[in-house]
């Protein structure tokens, strides 16, 4: 393992984690979220200074100019956090839940349960990336493939984007994963694979360092834990993790705003940071996968129809032009690569008006969607009992308990995840490729950019399981 | 015990409107612990034992699959690779060819599994992508059309495609061609 690699991916943890705890509320103590400070800042850091080292590539050239900007920009964000973590008055332990002085019987059993869960998914991420260190077949074709040409090219980067690559490289692809992995190995020297398995491991593990932390700031730490060790459980999630394909990360992006979006409604009033924070966890979205543009429009549309139902949140301008400020800089960027730079997508290329009509009017098409999705339920975990069922099952035990406040987190999450997949559901329809192998091929990955989310507002609505299962296993075991 | 009795009540809607899917996860709940003739807390408690069994069931599967698939990677790997993986073989093959060819521009692409521009099989296609991943930043494309042509066969040929003239080569079926008048 290379140690230039490894300093190389902690910069932008570093800076975005002290970004994060910079800009954390003032009620909350740091101490108390450091976990999920650090998951959060994590892949914003590593989003952020993917996206700005494609900038500097397109305005200045491959130049170490970059990294000095860079160190700068992590080194005031180093003093914001210092400043923050001097001026903390925060009690340490949250005010809600509050927290147990000794765990319960309960608490410790999720407790060894989720270090379990830990244990095995490191093994099995060490062993996935021994066994493939170049990544998934995906990986290679297209997210790595891309990183070298922008690490190679030197100021030939734009042959990354030739049309003489064919439409199998997809060179319409944005470039979160491409451009982190360039960045890390112009910073180490040289195109060790070390830099996209240490990334993948990144979004692998951060993914669920969000999970947790935002579930035990919300909800208490055994319903953090225990959603933590069904995402660990999962077969598809820990087998894509040292893929190094781009789904992990979108996953990461998507339960980020989300989490940012509830972490806004926690407070006694509505954070603007944290929406500036949904806004750019939104924009990296769609900096890392085609999918963000439609998960951008389809959250913007759920927030806009909640602002504007009275039972709902109500936005004030300061709390738009926050997230306004999130995503603009973000969503242009994209924008423009889009525009100025990226090929057109192959998919988009080979549709028309009528093809689309004749597609849509196809009922065989629905059937054969529907039973890749009906497959893929009943398969979906590598556990003995499909999850979805387990965890319906372990609903209607548990019961559901929305608190006072919640009940828009949940409604909004929830109508932008089903959203987001209709819309995977219409591109099936109208897709022009062979639709059988584009459902076989994709669903799994699709499925997996919204489990993290699924969990999360699945947990956020259980009762928490020391309620649930009465009072025999609440006392301390002495 | 009274909190069987007690807590049945709590965690069902609450009065007003408990939405479709609230409603339905509350009516399924009662159904399975009559069914059962479970109290609700013996009922949750059984439901959290079965979602940390089958979770932490499946975790152990996976990484013994992980660690199975890692064993016959490393068994099947060539000589000098840690791995069987189709890309690091295919790196460790190309690794010279790289070095023959200049930094940048476009090469061809010759191989016993290309028929005109067309792949006579998946592992055929999958060989030419990994061919452009192991090159990269050159460009490479189907068919001898360029001056360079990079040729990749299972077996060597006999002799070179009509036309051209083998520059090196590398051993392992991986040549380098050049062509007078693409």
């Amino acid at each position: 393992m290379s140690l230039t690699a490894v300093l190389a991916l902690l910069v932008p943890i570093l800076g975005g984690a002290c970004i994060v705890c910079a800009a954390w509320p003032g009620e909350r103590s740091w101490r108390a979220d450091l976990p999920l400070i650090v998951a959060l800042g994590s892949g914003l850091g590593v989003g952020v200074t993917s996206i700005s080292f494609f900038v500097w590539l397109v305005a200045f050239g491959p130049s170490p100019g970059y990294f000095v900007v860079e160190g700068l920009a992590v080194a005031t964000a180093l003093g914001l956090a210092v400043r923050r973590v001097v001026s903390d008055t925060a009690p340490t332990a949250r005010p809600h839940p509050p927290a147990p002085d000794h765990p319960s019987r309960l608490g410790k059993v999720l407790m060894a349960g989720f270090a379990l869960a830990v244990t095995t998914a490191v093994i099995t991420f060490a062993y996935r990336s021994a066994a493939s260190p170049h990544g998934a077949w995906d990986a290679s074709m297209i997210w790595n493939l891309r990183a070298r040409f922008l690490f190679h090219g030197g100021e030939q980067w734009q042959t990354a984007f030739s049309n003489l690559l064919g439409p199998g490289t997809h060179a319409d692809y944005p470039l979160l994963v491409p451009g982190a992995v360039a960045r890390a190995w112009s910073l180490s020297g040289s195109d060790t694979v070390a830099v996209p398995v240490l990334l993948a491991a990144i979004f692998t593990f951060a993914t669920a360092g969000i999970l947790v932390g935002s579930l035990a700031a919300l909800r208490g730490r055994s319903q953090g834990m225990l959603a933590g060790i069904v995402l660990f459980a999962t077969l598809d999630y820990t087998w894509a993790g040292p893929s190094q394909l781009a789904d992990v990360p979108f996953a990461f992006y998507v339960l980020a705003t989300l989490v940012a979006l509830a972490l806004a409604g926690a407070g006694p009033r509505r954070r603007s940071g944290w929406l500036a924070v949904a806004g750019t966890s939104a924009g990296l979205a769609a900096w890392t996968k085609n999918e963000g543009l439609l998960f951008v429009a389809v959250l913007l549309a759920v927030q806009f129809v909640a602002s504007v139902r009275r039972s709902l949140w109500r936005y004030t301008w300061p709390q738009v032009a926050a997230l306004t400020l999130g995503l603009a800089p973000f969503l242009s960027l994209v924008v423009a690569f889009k525009w100025g730079i990226a090929p057109q997508n192959d998919l988009v290329a080979a549709l028309s008006l009528p093809d689309i009509l004749e597609r849509l009017t196809s009922g065989w098409r629905y059937g054969v969607v529907m039973s890749g999705l009906a497959t893929l339920l009943s398969s979906f975990s590598g556990w003995l009992l499909s999850a979805p069922l387990v965890l319906v099952v372990y609903l209607a035990a548990v019961g559901v308990r929305v608190e006072a406040g919640r009940r828009e987190v949940l409604v909004t999450g929830a109508l932008t995840i089903g959203l987001l997949l209709a819309g995977y559901f219409v591109v099936y329809i109208i897709t022009p490729r062979d639709l059988a192998w584009h459902v076989e091929t994709s669903m799994y990955r699709l499925n997996l950019h919204v489990w993290p989310s699924l969990l999360f507002l699945i947990f956020m609505a259980a009762r928490l399981p020391e309620d649930a299962v009465g009072p025999r296993a609440v006392p301390a075991a002495h | 015990m009274r909190h069987g009795l007690r807590s049945v009540k709590p965690c069902l809607p609450r009065a007003g409107s408990p939405g479709p899917l609230r409603g339905s996860i509350a009516a399924a709940s009662v159904s399975c612990r009559r069914m059962f003739k479970l109290d609700r807390p013996a009922f949750a408690r059984l439901a959290l034992a079965i979602l940390l069994l089958l979770a932490l069931g499946g975790a152990g599967r996976t990484t013994y699959r992980a660690q199975a698939a890692h064993r016959a990677s490393r068994a099947a790997a060539p000589d000098g690779l840690a791995t069987s993986d189709p890309a690091t073989r295919h790196e460790a093959r190309f690794r010279e060819v790289r070095d023959a060819l200049p930094a940048s521009g476009v090469v061809g692409y010759v191989s016993d599994g290309l028929v005109g521009s067309a792949f006579t099989s998946m592992e055929a296609m999958q060989e030419y992508f990994l061919t452009q991943y192991s090159l990269a930043p050159l460009i490479v494309v189907r068919g001898g059309g360029q001056r360079l042509v990079v040729g990749n066969y299972s077996e060597p040929p006999a002799t070179p495609p009509a036309g051209f003239t083998v520059l090196r080569d590398f051993g392992g079926g991986v040549l380098l061609f050049e062509i007078a008048e693409p």
